[in-house]
């Protein structure tokens, strides 16, 4: 049954119809268009569809359409402010945190719900900020480097 | 928390949406339960730390209360899932999912927890050892809700382990959690049976190799371990042994 939704995406407010059994990552993909998050395993347990919910990183396959009715989304769509890419996009890139770039949508969300809530994590929070963000291709080293630059005070 | 039936709760939906997804499970109404503000109650109230129903892991473990006076839960919240799941899963949920190695269970268990139910129009509180009935199972009935946990302040020192089969983000192959307070030793294991288990013995006045000793015998009487695919129960019976060791050294 379609169900009537209000939910502000990356700063802008949508007003809309989903199917209650949308997930928040189907809609977001397939209705807005916004198919910088990814599925990667559908079952909450890769990150690689990770989205801030209310500043919160959340798992958005595990959560539906539904339940952001009058919340607030950031994607990683959002980050970049009209062609200058976010502190830690340009961290990943020099780092070469990137390599298929399947996880890294979700990983730089991960990493920015942390600056976040903690602007100088240590080496051991960075990683259990990500612990839930699987990535395939770099080992991790050259993510943790990039969050910790940023982390650093390498820019704001 | 419905008992098998067309309407289901949705907490924080970390593992319903995932049976939802896989089939085995099939309701035909999610009832959410997020916006109802008595069950996102997480407070002390008076000698027990109330914790509702749609309180989250992270806000659990989160809140100054909880880590002061309750460092035991926040040893298993931390370990559950990973840090997005933990902003979604409530406490609750876990418990009332049931799996046998639910990370919440052993250290409530050992805390003495008990748990509110509501349904057809009456409460009745139980106690969490009560709550769980076999491997997914609990003794709610069709039409009934876990609305809140109470976990009463005891003094003492507890400690929550547990072994995954990797450093990260995985089930617990084994929890187990002790706790030790007044000369009562309260442990509890998690994945080791059908349910979460829990065992007490009095540790007054006892050298503590012979509370080791008592505590090892008890507790491998105490659980049924089985071969699966993270861990053989040879294996489990191992780690217990182990972490029985590491658990009292960081609590007697």
């Amino acid at each position: 049954m379609p169900r009537d939704i209000i939910v502000t995406v990356n700063g802008e407010k949508y007003h809309t119809v989903v199917a209650e059994n949308k997930t928040l990552l189907r809609f977001l993909r397939e209705d807005l268009n916004l198919t910088g998050t990814k599925e990667g395993c559908g079952a909450g347990e890769c990150g690689a569809c990770t989205v801030l919910l209310d500043g919160r990183p959340v798992n958005s396959c595990l959560v539906l359409a539904v339940e952001v009715d009058g919340h607030s989304v950031e994607t990683i769509e959002g980050l970049a402010k009209e062609g200058v890419l976010h502190p830690l996009q340009e961290a990943f890139i020099k780092h070469q945190g990137v390599q298929c770039g399947f996880c890294t949508p979700g990983m730089i969300m991960s990493a920015k719900a942390l600056l976040d809530r903690n602007p100088t994590p240590t080496e051991e929070e960075i990683k259990e900020a990500i612990g839930g963000n699987l990535c395939r291709c770099t080992g991790y080293v050259p993510i943790v480097a990039a969050i910790k630059e940023v982390a650093g005070g390498g820019k704001a | 928390m419905f008992a098998q039936g067309p309407a289901r709760i949705l907490a924080g939906g970390t593992d319903i949406l995932v049976g939802i997804r896989n089939g085995t499970v099939q309701p035909q109404v999610l009832i959410d339960i997020k916006d109802i503000p008595e069950l996102k109650r997480l407070e002390l109230d008076k000698d027990e730390l109330v914790i509702g129903a749609a309180v989250t892991v992270n806000e659990l473990i989160c809140h100054p209360v909880v880590r002061e006076k309750f460092p035991i839960l926040v040893d298993a919240g931390e370990v559950l899932g990973s840090y997005q799941v933990r902003n979604r899963a409530t406490v609750a949920g876990n418990l009332c999912n049931a799996s046998p190695a639910a990370d919440m269970a052993p250290a409530l268990l050992v805390l003495g927890a008990t748990v509110n139910v509501f349904g057809g129009g009456s409460r009745r509180e139980l106690p969490l050892a009560k709550l769980f009935t076999g491997v997914k199972k609990t003794s709610l009935q069709p039409g009934e809700i876990l609305t809140e946990i109470r976990v009463p302040l005891k003094s003492g020192r507890g400690k929550y382990l547990r072994q995954g089969r990797t450093r990260g983000h995985d089930l617990a192959i084994l929890g187990l959690a002790g706790f030790y307070g007044d000369g009562v030793l309260r442990l509890a294991v998690g994945a080791c049976a059908a349910t979460p288990v829990c065992v007490e013995l009095s540790a007054a006045g006892e050298n503590r190799d012979g509370v080791l000793a008592a505590a090892r015998e008890k507790l491998q009487a105490a659980i049924h371990p089985i071969d699966d695919v993270r861990a053989s129960a040879e294996y489990r019976r191992a780690l217990v042994n182990v972490y029985l060791e590491r658990v009292l050294a960081a609590i007697l």
